[in-house]
């Protein structure tokens, strides 16, 4: 489309007589090229004119309004309604501006829509007697959520209460429109009349759009098929299923939209149709391609012609071989044929539609090799090649790429690849304590994030808070709980849990907010995560007998879990640097108290399904004191240079070493390919930076040593 | 001991011919040689050939090789009947040109040659699927099916669909111990969305053998229905020539762990067959 468009304008600045009414540009893909029309030819910053140009011939359907709020409300009755179904239909301008409704609106239904669990169907029924997913499930939790409290366990008739922080004026809005079109599908979905069919399409109508505002040609349109539709079938008794209904509406509403108007006064785009003496100066049939010209109409009719053909019988693909025909007769200055040479994807080279390779040829038989050079042009495929902009007929007029070309020919300092590349760590030497400047300790969380977080806690220290999130729109209900949401639902309340002894019913206490599988899938569940917790459990007990105590650290008083007289850290998944530190953490502040051993308990792949992981021997007070005043020392110079060594991969690889030595650079190796496509270390250190050039920066060794090895030094032998 | 292949001599009486060659050997000049040669010589019309190859690229390609073919023959003939010597563009057409010795026998097949470079873009030169979807349109009056069967590249979507609709209906509402044995032994909805000769192997009890074999049946009866019902395999020889294609098509996709069959999914619904492309 930019080809055609920039060769256009090579001629039209070429020769003064020539307007843009004097051009027409006629395709068989209206459809797929539409969409390019606009940003191709309304991009004045490009080619630096306002290039007048009218598309006609597309039928109202394909731009979103009235019409395709309504037929796409049909299309979600004929068939499964799904979450994105609802998204789109929700997207419509005309109905969106006709009940009220913003985009950000919409945008947000959608997302609590998915919160609140809506994943397809309407009701029961059409779930195959599973009501949970379902839009009326979703809505009944919304009205108890405006009456009941949030409470595990709590869901009348099988639906939990939903509450999101919005008004609930808006929520009653949101459940007023939801509510209507699922009693419009329900209806939608009963066989009917011609006639009751009518009647129900005009109050939906009135009912969705009113006087349709803006849209009130669209809405004409409609009310005219629907008398029309009602006139021709008034009298049948037929009832009509609402798949049949569409196709109906959909052949009612395409009927001789836009077949006139060739003559637009500024420049015409249009699709292939055929006529006789073409009045403009200038035609080019754009994208011909083998594939779709001439158009095949392969679809079965009852047309004599059809069924007994005989040679020299007209066909639906011959019109279009007539208006290549007509158009080479009527084309007065310049004729341009284009199609797509090279297969999208795969980049094979592929031959034009069948009458213009016969067609050049033709002309190549004719015609002496000197007069047929320059015939086709094979523009690059790359469109900043050089080629493109050559000084005398150049094949783009576009600037903007043109400066592209000009920028990537110019000579430029190698960009900065990372905020904290190349690492520049050096060792705090003052004890903040003594230093002239004091800085202001961290306190307990601030230390702990910079503890299993460092690059993170930097950039945040600086302002930044890198990270990636996708409101994905699901349209399938969970079969299973995945690894997370298994984790994070026995990571709730876990510790005083455990030190209760009381295991959680799952199943009834997450009961209609549909997080559980159905049927024998929930039971499974429970038991997978009553096995893991049992586990935990056990290793707990054999410790000594479970306490929860409140300890007062730096002033807050903490609930920490006692068995027998250690101290323990218990993790609901795999040992992670998160929970070695919290522990670390917690054992030297309690230390610094009354010196007491801790444990850190975590999943493990071993058959008992938990173990004791980490056990530390109780340090003497003076020593602990010394420990958290290194750490202090070291976070408060993480705050002003990026720490070397990223948290999970650096813990991963001395815990390993210490465990088999000799396995831990493998293990940082493995673990960094993952661990590195966290927002946070790819601005730190790179998008895609490899494990040895970390490991080989200087003072890596010396970060790992400081953080990791009092920590192992501290280990019960 | 295979024969010497000569383009212009190979039989085209009815029955199978299997060229065999490796890649760059001209195995599309042959195809277009014959096609030439089927339709001057033995009088086919170039709309009863079919010819198919795999991929869209490769079909565009063949078309206008084909094309190609019959124009340079055309040319020379329309040359040799004005009396003058054309320059062949190879030995094969020389030689072929050279067998037209008599003027009515060339008239006869220039005006053949006419013919099928004017049906050049309706024939059927084209992939598999691109072929099964032009005969489910063409057929559908006659066997009352879809008027407008679509095209699925992707079905990723549909088996999506369909193993949570297996899973949800069939699996989660066994007894709680069947469907753990059943997880045990390695079925998951993610096994399930599998090719299936990789669940198949899993070491199982016989009857979730059964079970998986039945669920593959009813897949595969399923899709069988919908072709024959669209295809109308006893009324139509076309049909029942289509039918052992699809046979084939089904056997290879079996034999190569892909389960892209077609399904006629929700057809009363929304009045669409779907067919898996490869």
């Amino acid at each position: 489309v930019q080809l055609v468009r920039d060769r256009i304008l090579q001629w039209l600045a070429a020769d003064p007589d020539l307007a843009p009414r004097d051009v027409l540009v006629m395709t068989p893909q209206v459809d797929r090229y539409a969409p390019l029309l606009n940003s191709v030819f309304n991009d004045a910053d490009a080619i630096g004119v306002d290039l007048p140009w009218r598309l006609t011939d597309r039928t109202q359907q394909s731009s979103p309004g009235l019409s395709m709020a309504m037929l796409n409300l049909l299309e979600l009755a004929a068939g499964r309604l799904t979450a994105t179904g609802l998204e789109q239909w929700l997207a419509n301008p005309a109905l969106q501006e006709l009940q009220g409704l913003s985009s950000e609106d919409c945008t947000l239904m959608t997302r609590v829509l998915q919160h609140t669990g809506f994943r397809w169907g309407l009701d029961a029924t059409e779930r195959g007697g599973d009501e949970t997913h379902g839009l009326r499930w979703c809505l009944d939790r919304w009205l108890l959520g405006l009456v009941l409290p949030v409470r595990d366990g709590l869901a009348p008739a099988g639906a939990a209460p939903f509450q999101w922080e919005l008004d609930p004026e808006r929520l009653v809005r949101w459940w007023t429109l939801l509510d209507r079109m699922a009693r419009m599908l329900e209806q939608f979905r009963r066989p009917q009349t011609c006639a009751a069919w009518v009647a129900l399409l005009q109050s939906v109508l009135q009912e969705l759009f009113g006087d349709g505002r803006a849209w009130s040609g669209e809405l004409q349109t409609w009310t005219a098929a629907l008398e029309d539709w009602r006139l021709r079938a008034m009298d049948c008794a037929l009832e009509l299923d609402i798949a049949v209904v569409l196709e109906v509406l959909n052949e009612a509403l395409s009927v001789d939209s836009g077949r006139f108007g060739h003559r637009t006064g500024s420049l015409t785009i249009s699709a292939l149709e055929p006529m006789r003496a073409i009045p403009h100066k200038v035609i080019v049939l754009m994208g011909l391609d083998g594939a779709v010209f001439p158009r095949p109409n392969q679809r079965p009719g009852f047309h004599l012609l059809e069924q007994h053909r005989r040679l020299g019988d007209p066909r639906g693909s011959d019109q279009d071989r007539y208006v290549l025909l007509e158009a080479l007769m009527s084309a007065r200055r310049h004729l341009l044929i284009s199609w797509c040479g090279r297969n999208e994807r795969t980049g094979e080279a592929q031959p034009p539609a069948a009458p213009v390779e016969q067609w050049l040829a033709q002309l190549q038989q004719e015609l002496s090799s000197s007069s047929t050079d320059g015939l086709v042009l094979t523009p690059a495929a790359n469109p900043l090649a050089r080629s493109n902009f050559q000084i005398e007929a150049p094949l783009s007029c576009d600037r903007r790429q043109l400066e592209a070309r000009r920028w990537l020919d110019r000579s430029r300092p190698e960009p900065q690849q990372a905020l904290a590349w190349p690492p520049a760590w050096t060792f705090p030497l003052a004890d903040p304590r003594t230093s002239s400047k004091p800085e202001e300790p961290l306190v307990f969380e601030e230390l702990l994030r910079w503890m299993h977080q460092p690059q993170a806690a930097w950039l945040r220290s600086k302002g930044l808070r890198p990270g990636e999130g996708i409101d994905a729109v699901e349209d399938l209900d969970p079969l299973e709980l995945n690894a997370l949401e298994r984790y994070q639902l026995l990571d709730q309340n876990l510790e005083p849990l455990l030190v209760a002894g009381t295991l959680p019913d799952w199943p009834s206490l997450l009961a209609g907010q549909g997080v559980m599988p159905a049927g024998a899938g929930a039971a499974l569940e429970q038991q997978e995560l009553a096995d893991r917790w049992q586990r935990l459990r056990r290793q707990l007990d054999s410790l000594g007998p479970c306490r929860r105590e409140g300890v007062v650290i730096e002033g807050v008083l903490r609930p920490l879990v006692f068995a027998g007289e250690t101290q323990v850290v218990v993790q609901a998944g795999m040992l992670s640097v998160r929970g070695v530190m919290r522990g670390w953490l917690q054992h030297l502040h309690l230390c610094r108290l009354t010196p007491t051993p801790t444990a850190v308990i975590a999943r493990s792949t071993r058959a008992i399904g938990a173990e004791i992981h980490l056990h530390w021997m109780a340090l003497p007070a003076d020593q602990a004191e010394e420990q958290l005043v290194t750490l202090q020392r070291l976070a408060q110079q993480g705050m002003h240079q990026c720490w070397p060594v990223p948290p999970k991969s650096g813990w991963q690889m001395v815990w390993h070493e210490q465990r088999k030595p000799g396995t831990g650079l493998d293990r940082f190796r493995t673990c960094w390919q993952e661990e590195r496509l966290s927002p946070a270390l790819q601005l730190c250190f790179g998008a895609d930076l490899e494990a040895d050039a970390l490991l080989q920066t200087t003072g890596f060794d010396a970060a790992c040593t400081a953080l990791y090895q009092p920590l192992f030094q501290a280990r019960r032998s | 001991m295979a024969e010497r292949f000569n383009a212009n001599t190979y039989p085209l009486g009815p029955g199978i011919r299997l060229l065999e060659a490796s890649a760059g050997t001209g195995k599309t000049f042959a195809l277009a040689h014959l096609t030439l040669r089927l339709i001057t010589e033995a009088a086919y019309p170039l709309e009863t050939l079919l010819v198919v190859t795999y991929t869209e690229a490769a079909a565009e390609e063949l078309r206008s090789r084909i094309g190609q073919r019959l124009q340079q023959a055309l040319v020379g003939l329309e040359q040799m009947e004005n009396e003058t010597s054309p320059s062949a563009p190879d030995p094969v057409m020389a030689a072929w040109w050279e067998q037209c010795t008599a003027s009515s026998d060339r008239r006869i097949r220039i005006r053949r040659l006419l013919v099928a470079l004017e049906q050049l873009d309706r024939a059927d030169i084209a992939t598999i699927h691109g072929f099964c979807r032009r005969s489910l349109r063409r057929l559908a009056l006659d066997n009352g099916a879809a008027i407008e069967p679509q095209l699925e590249s992707d079905a990723s979507a549909l088996q999506a669909e369909v193993v949570q609709h297996l899973w949800q209906q069939e699996l989660l509402t066994l007894p709680d111990e069947q469907l753990q044995g059943l997880r045990q032994r390695g079925l998951s909805p993610h096994t399930l969305l599998r090719p299936w000769p990789d669940w198949m192997e899993i070491p199982t009890p016989g009857w979730l053998a059964i079970r998986n074999l039945s669920m593959g049946y009813r897949r595969c009866v399923i899709s069988f229905r919908a072709g024959s019902k669209a295809f109308g395999m006893r009324s139509n020889p076309i049909g029942s020539a289509i039918m052992l294609l699809w046979s084939r098509v089904f056997a290879l996709q079996l034999h190569s762990g892909k389960p892209r069959v077609v399904a006629q999914h929700r057809l009363t619904a929304r009045s669409h067959v779907r067919i898996a492309a490869p």
